[in-house]
């Protein structure tokens, strides 16, 4: 008799030492992205289009309080409210030199639902604070990059283009329920 | 007329005491360091006698000075009242004719006469003001001098002090100096003043309808050094209103544990002064007592704002207010509160979701373009748009710009001006 091996998909080793959990945390849709976005998630967006992405996100849930963090300020909120994203509820942190200590007390004081950034040689430490941090307060973290981190920290990698009006959003990693 | 005076302790400075007082009253008036005369007849609509001295109690304690407080219909009357332990005005004591004759101690000179002539009445065992007005007016000027004729004539209810205007200081300021025997060597005992000092500015500033919006701490060394100045100073920034004096309080420590930890003290401090450098106005709002979260949040979200400030500059921490401008750079400016805006219809072009401060020198070439150390092929130029600006400025005169594609999916935002290609942003 020929001994037949099984391969199992890596959803099933999973599911078999019940290391998947249903997911009952919160969720904000996007149309872009239909699953939505749980909070206590961090997020990195990468592709050509990730700042128009979160700019319409922002569009579908204005009554989100947001957290916009950079070292030096080049996002333009006038561009911004042209995408009908509502600025009554942004606050714009320019943190120069002290961008991972703005963004810890932002994350940590659990007065904003969204935060987002661009990243900027933040290290796995850093980002392992800021995805603690936010899964502590419950909110969404953000992080705008030119190309995709190496680190294990993001929950979801979505890769973002458009190419004749028509949204191309890719997952390029997905780790726990996401 | 209602009259209620303070009789503050020795060494008071009355003056920054009464600038708390000035949201209930603006008649004020001093007798040097010893007493506050505030007028309250105007506010009582708002506060009884006794709901008013009773928040002048609170509002004392909480900058750490005990007073005597007490009403009556004149300034002379309420200040004896103050000072002797008595109810009435009838059964106040012969001495109390100090007061009467010069309440606002304007006549140092003549104090010797006024004790000279009480000691005179108490020999004839006029004890107190109704012994003293049982004597006939034709008698007091012969036999006491006029100045005790002008206490007996404000005793009968004459010779009413005019009130002059109350002119708060124009810099608020407030020091405390520490024993030198003891000066403090760490910033310990600082924060036991500091809060205090704080209670005290805040006050003063909501007597006057403001609030704190930018105060210096200056600590002052024992000795200056050669490499570092005697003083300390460290500006603290509260962008945001309705931040309670805790809060302030907290972002003050945090700011000064990280100066000193950077630059430790090299001597003992012997002297805090903070001094407020902007003020802002006081918005009052009603407190909503069915949403005690809502407070809470809005508490932390100003105390964090307050903190990224202090940290990062005025500049730091903002809010967006937009304005309709074809020149990109105009399009927007930062504000430090959120201002509610009428929605405008935009009739700008779409601009770039990401602009740069300053325009970037590129060059291009056969269609190609180089950022960031990148080659992009441009596929298309579209968007042509003709922007003039300042001629003074790097990057003035006309501009005309255009939406570079690239084949890679990237739009650029570049302009030519006098034959040279800037970028611009970013349509991201």
């Amino acid at each position: 008799m020929k001994l037949q091996i099984a391969k199992p998909s890596i959803a099933e080793l999973r599911e078999l030492i019940g290391a998947t959990k249903p997911d009952d945390r919160p969720r904000h849709s996007f149309s872009l992205y239909p699953s939505g976005f749980a909070t206590g998630s961090f997020i990195e967006l990468t592709g050509s289009q990730r700042t128009e992405f979160i700019a319409l996100f922002l569009r579908e849930h204005p009554e989100l309080k947001v957290a916009w963090v950079e070292d030096s300020i080049t996002i333009n909120p006038y561009a911004l409210k042209q995408k009908g994203v509502s600025l009554d509820n942004i606050l714009f942190v320019e943190g120069k030199k002290d961008t991972p200590w703005c963004l810890s007390q932002i994350i940590g004081s659990g007065c904003f639902q969204t935060v987002i950034t661009e990243n900027s040689r933040f290290n796995e430490k850093d980002l392992r604070r800021f995805q603690l941090l936010s899964e502590k307060a419950q909110n969404h973290f953000f992080l705008l990059s030119a190309d995709p981190a190496a680190s294990w920290v993001p929950h979801l990698q979505l890769k973002v283009s458009k190419t004749a009006g028509q949204w191309n959003v890719q997952a390029l990693r997905k780790r726990g329920a996401l | 007329m209602r009259i209620v005076c303070v009789k503050l302790p020795k060494h008071s400075d009355a003056q920054a005491i009464a600038e708390i007082f000035y949201r209930a009253t603006p008649q004020i008036r001093l007798r040097h360091n010893d007493a506050i005369f505030l007028e309250v007849s105007k506010c009582q609509h708002m506060y009884s006698e006794t709901t008013f001295i009773k928040r002048a109690h609170i509002t004392l304690k909480r900058i750490g000075v005990t007073a005597e407080l007490a009403v009556a219909d004149d300034i002379s009357t309420a200040l004896s009242l103050a000072t002797f332990p008595v109810i009435t005005k009838e059964s106040l004591p012969i001495d109390s004719l100090v007061y009467y004759a010069d309440p606002l101690a304007q006549y140092p000179e003549q104090h010797g006469l006024i004790l000279k002539a009480i000691h005179l009445l108490k020999s004839l065992r006029v004890r107190t003001v109704t012994d003293f007005l049982n004597i006939p007016s034709y008698e007091i000027s012969p036999r006491f001098g006029p100045i005790l004729l002008m206490a007996y004539q404000r005793l009968q209810g004459q010779h009413a002090i005019p009130w002059t205007e109350f002119k708060p200081r124009e810099i608020v300021e407030e020091i405390h100096e520490f024993d030198l025997a003891y000066p403090p060597r760490d910033l310990e005992p600082v924060y036991f003043t500091l809060r205090p000092l704080l209670d005290k500015i805040y006050l003063r500033l909501r007597g006057r309808g403001q609030r704190v919006r930018q105060f210096n701490i200056i600590l002052q060394q024992e000795y200056a050094t050669r490499k570092s100045p005697q003083t300390y100073e460290v500006p603290i920034i509260i962008q945001l209103p309705f931040v309670s004096v805790k809060t302030i309080f907290q972002i003050a420590k945090e700011k000064l544990d990280a100066v000193v930890q950077r630059k430790p003290l090299e001597h003992p401090i012997v002297k805090i002064s903070l001094v407020v450098t902007e003020e802002a106005p006081y918005l009052t709002s009603q407190r909503d007592i069915f949403d005690q979260k809502k407070e809470e949040t809005s508490e932390s979200f100003f105390h964090l704002v307050s903190r990224l400030a202090t940290k990062l500059g005025p500049d730091g921490a903002f809010f967006a207010h937009i304005k309709e401008s074809y020149l990109p750079e105009r399009t927007w400016f930062r504000v430090p509160e959120k201002t509610i805006t009428a929605v405008q219809e935009s009739h700008i072009p779409e601009r770039p979701l990401r602009v740069l401060k300053d325009p970037l020198s590129i060059f291009i070439q056969d269609n190609r373009i180089v950022h960031n150390r990148v080659h992009y092929e441009i596929k298309e130029w579209k968007n042509q748009e003709v922007l003039l600006s300042n001629w003074w400025e790097i990057s003035g005169g006309e501009r005309v710009y255009y939406k570079l594609v690239t084949h890679t999916g990237d739009n650029f935002w570049v302009f030519k001006n006098k034959e040279q290609y800037y970028l611009h942003g970013i349509f991201e």
